[in-house]
């Protein structure tokens, strides 16, 4: 409303005041004397109820500074627990607008400004987990920062510190159950806007149906677009040496686009399917890759390692799958071993091919199997710790960055609290990373950027091993010159042998969530169960940091007119 | 011919004013001789005292018989009898006849008649009667008049009187008494609404005169329609005063009337002078035989 409005309404009820104000009658009289001895005595009387009122007043005014001065928490509105603000960490919040809009976390950071600037005066708040309180300035400054910062979180269970409010902002897509105490008054705030998208739910290989030349590949597409209209899709498979298919695709909302890929032309090596769309909203689901294809069964099978019982107090055994048995000597890896007396090294084996001769001593049973620098096709069915495998991965959770150069990168995120991380300290460790993407069935022990560095996979079933992933080269790491990989070793083999338990099950996560390839990512992207936001918030997303005036300010203004009006409409009235 | 119907006495009424005379305190030497008690004594016909000779001393009045029997010369000392000087200020402002026609100078009227009635006693006892009314500065003085047969020339005087003009007792006391006047019997006749009616009577304080004081009050003073917001215009300075309407408004005016008069009374009091309120609604042989007989008549013979 443009501001001239209320003032020529209000200019309008002075002028109707003043025309409607009742006129007196004149009336001469002998003297006003008396009439003036009247009001004079009226007047005293009222001066001393001023006197008394103002007396009052005053030392009401004195006893408010006083306590004010004491900064009492128990007087100040926002005193006491804070305002928790929770932010939903999953990938699809960093989901933007269609046409270039803002993203869902940009809404959620937008809702949260709103919150703050409407909160009580001396209100503290709390981000996340963290349980520092920030004052309003605080957290609106962290707030108008960099958005995706507060959603890089990558826990969808964050234990929210005790507040007496806690505001949730989601898009109500993928779990995120923060953990709230008892009886805090909850607010969920969405932040769903329906985006475009489309992305590969589907890449997997297979044998082939009809011959035996290789195996093909199944591609899956769905897009999906809220205002209904076709969606224009570049694919491009490629295998490790160039692009084989590109094909234009246009598809309808909600359409799933299937393809059968024949693999046999492509050469060994990783294959890689990706989507290009125009105006696409969330990339984290338009590249896929095969991991190793043509190696399904060109790579040994022969590796069946017997998973023995093993008796608490003898050592850990361990057998190592080696690229080659003198590339495995000498290394930061094996002198870690070597070290560690609850461990027993118990064979160190070459890698085979599927047609290399069978080896002539079978591999004797362990506990644990190591792979260092290679990896099997096939995932042993015992435990299995992977160190700095290559690039095709696929037993131990992680696939290539095939496009993405290695480059050295420093150790920004852990889960410190997971068991294997007992005693060890990674954080800003240099690393050289080639694995990038992780199986929806692992976590990402420590991140770098979007990297993972060390991935440990849990099968959902307490029948299934679990195994453990090192995605960097340890001999170029400064973690071999510390006593944190012996006791990262340590943390390896308790955990990689001790069954499970239902509580240590990996719950869900975002970033899981963001790589499942398997996951109806362009559907899901905009299912939920919660209400979009209104379109006429989406273009209020400042309003909390510029308030020219609002309705508290406008009716104290009000006050203050009727006050100064009433004054002056009343002025000599003064009986 | 002025209009004398306002001091139209009653012939018996005016029989008993002359055995009325104003009282006094004793009269200040220097004047005629007269029916008051003077305050010296000197060579009157009433014996007072006894004193002893000094050289000097009329021989005459020594008491021979009393030298016989107490071997002393003794003086005899005699009441000595003036006249009283009577000076009548009278208020002639607008607020004595705030409105036009007979019935709006009922004030007025009450107060020429009171004037009137005090001139025909004064002169009936041979007391000299100076008539100075006054509004914002004193009016022609009329007087000293001394005899009886001045009453008429006073009667015709107060007749032709008008009311106009703010009240300004102060300034009348300093142009009425500037001229050094003896001292005497000083009667304002006003309805004292005036913020300067204290600071006039404060003035006659140091000229040590006997002061009376007679307000004239008209109870329609005290009447207002106040139904609704009221602006109040002042007849004499046409000052305007806003009010508004509330209950017991009128009542609370009387009682501010009442406390007015009193606060004036007591300060005569307090100086020994006379105070007499003299309401117009009642009757004037009532006022002049009760009140004012009370406060400044005393029966002379």
């Amino acid at each position: 409303m443009p501001f001239w409005i209320p003032l020529g309404v209000a200019a309008l009820l002075v002028l109707a005041i003043y025309l409607i104000r009742p006129t007196a009658q004149a009336l001469p009289v002998a003297s006003t004397v008396l009439w003036r001895r009247l009001l004079a005595a009226r007047k005293r009387r009222r001066d001393r109820l001023r006197w008394l009122l103002s007396l009052l007043l005053a030392t009401a005014v004195a006893g408010l500074l006083s306590v004010a001065a004491s900064r009492a928490p128990w007087l100040q509105p926002g005193g006491g627990d804070p305002i928790a603000l929770a932010f939903d960490p999953s990938p699809t919040m960093r989901a933007s607008l269609p046409n270039g809009g803002p993203s869902r976390i940009e809404l959620a950071t937008a809702e949260a400004r709103r919150i703050v600037a409407e909160a009580e005066a001396g209100s503290r708040f709390t981000v996340n987990a963290d349980p520092t309180p920030l004052t309003s300035a605080e957290v609106l400054a962290l707030l108008s920062g960099t958005p995706e910062t507060l959603s890089n979180a990558a826990d969808t269970e964050p234990a929210i510190p005790t507040a007496r409010r806690v505001h949730v902002f989601t898009d109500g897509i993928g779990p995120f159950t923060p953990i709230i105490d008892p009886g805090t008054e909850t607010r969920t705030v969405s932040v769903l806007v329906p985006a475009r998208n489309a992305g590969i739910v589907r890449f997997a290989t297979r044998p082939p149906a009809t011959r035996a030349a290789g195996p093909e590949a199944l591609l899956e597409i769905l897009a999906t677009d809220p205002a209904g209209g076709q969606v224009p899709v570049e694919l491009t498979v490629a295998d490790s040496e160039t692009i084989r298919i590109r094909r234009q695709l246009e598809l309808q909302p909600g359409d799933r686009f299937t393809a059968l890929i024949d693999l046999g032309s492509f050469a060994p090596g990783a294959v890689t399917a990706r989507i290009e769309t125009p105006g696409d909203v969330f990339p984290l689901d338009d590249r896929a890759g095969l991991i190793d294809a043509h190696a399904a069964n060109t790579r040994t099978a022969a590796f069946s390692p017997a998973h023995r019982v093993r008796a608490p107090t003898d050592p850990w055994r361990v057998v190592v799958i080696a690229r080659s048995p003198g590339s495995f000597a000498g290394s930061a890896a094996a002198l870690a071993l070597e070290a560690d007396a609850s461990v027993d090294v118990a064979a160190v084996r070459a890698a085979t091919r599927a047609d290399d001769p069978p080896p002539e001593d079978p591999l004797p049973a362990a506990d644990i199997a190591t792979f260092h620098r290679t990896a099997p096709a096939i995932p042993p069915a015992m435990p299995a710790l992977y160190l700095d495998p290559p690039q095709a991965v696929a037993a131990g959770g992680l696939s290539p960055a095939a496009e993405a150069p290695l480059s050295p990168r420093r150790i920004d995120r852990i889960q410190a609290s997971h068991p294997l991380l007992a005693g060890v300290s990674l954080l800003d460790l240099p690393v050289v990373l080639a694995a990038r993407e992780l199986d929806p069935r692992c976590t990402a022990l420590a991140s770098a950027g979007d990297r993972t560095a060390i991935a440990a996979c849990d099968p959902a079933s307490a029948s299934g091993p679990r195994s453990l992933t090192i995605a960097f080269d340890l001999d170029h790491s400064s973690l071999a010159q510390r006593p944190d990989l012996a006791a990262l070793f340590q943390n390896a083999a308790t955990w990689l042998t001790e069954t499970p338990a239902t509580s240590d099950l990996i719950t869900d996560t975002g970033l899981r969530n963001a790589v499942n390839l398997q996951a109806d990512w362009a559907t899901r992207i905009n299912d939920s169960t919660l209400e979009p936001v209104p379109a006429d918030r989406l273009g209020d997303l400042d309003g909390p940091n510029r308030r020219p005036w609002s309705w508290r300010t406008l009716a104290l203004a009000g006050l203050l007119f009727a006050s100064f009006e009433a004054i002056t409409f009343f002025r000599g009235l003064t009986l | 011919m002025a209009d004398h119907s306002v001091f139209a006495f009653e012939p018996a009424f005016l029989a008993r004013l002359e055995r009325l005379r104003l009282l006094t305190r004793r009269v200040p030497a220097g004047g005629f001789k007269g029916e008051h008690r003077a305050s010296h004594l000197g060579s009157g016909l009433e014996f007072a005292d006894y004193r002893p000779y000094v050289e000097g001393d009329d021989v005459r009045h020594l008491d021979w018989r009393a030298y016989l029997r107490f071997d002393r010369l003794l003086l005899r000392m005699f009441e000595e009898h003036g006249d009283l000087a009577v000076y009548i200020l009278l208020d002639c402002s607008h607020s004595m006849a705030p409105t036009p026609g007979p019935g709006g100078r009922r004030k007025f009227d009450a107060a020429r008649r009171i004037a009137a009635a005090l001139t025909y006693i004064a002169l009936a006892t041979l007391d000299r009667v100076t008539l100075a009314p006054y509004s914002g500065h004193v009016h022609q003085v009329l007087g000293p008049l001394h005899g009886s047969r001045q009453v008429w020339r006073a009667l015709d005087y107060l007749a032709n009187l008008d009311t106009g003009g703010e009240t300004h007792l102060d300034r009348t006391v300093r142009e009425v008494f500037a001229a050094g006047r003896r001292r005497g019997l000083v009667i304002v006749i006003s309805d004292l609404l005036s913020d300067t009616t204290e600071g006039g009577l404060d003035l006659l304080l140091p000229l040590r005169h006997d002061v009376a004081v007679i307000q004239v009050t008209d109870h329609r003073d005290l009447e207002a329609p106040l139904d609704r917001d009221t602006t109040l215009v002042d007849s004499e300075t046409g000052d305007s005063l806003r009010i508004h309407g509330a209950p017991n408004l009128l009542h609370r005016l009387e009682r501010e009337a009442d406390a007015h008069r009193e606060e004036i009374r007591a300060r005569c009091t307090a100086r020994g002078w006379s105070f007499i309120h003299a309401p117009v609604e009642a009757s004037f042989e009532k006022l002049a035989l009760g009140a004012l007989r009370r406060g400044l008549l005393s029966r002379g013979r």
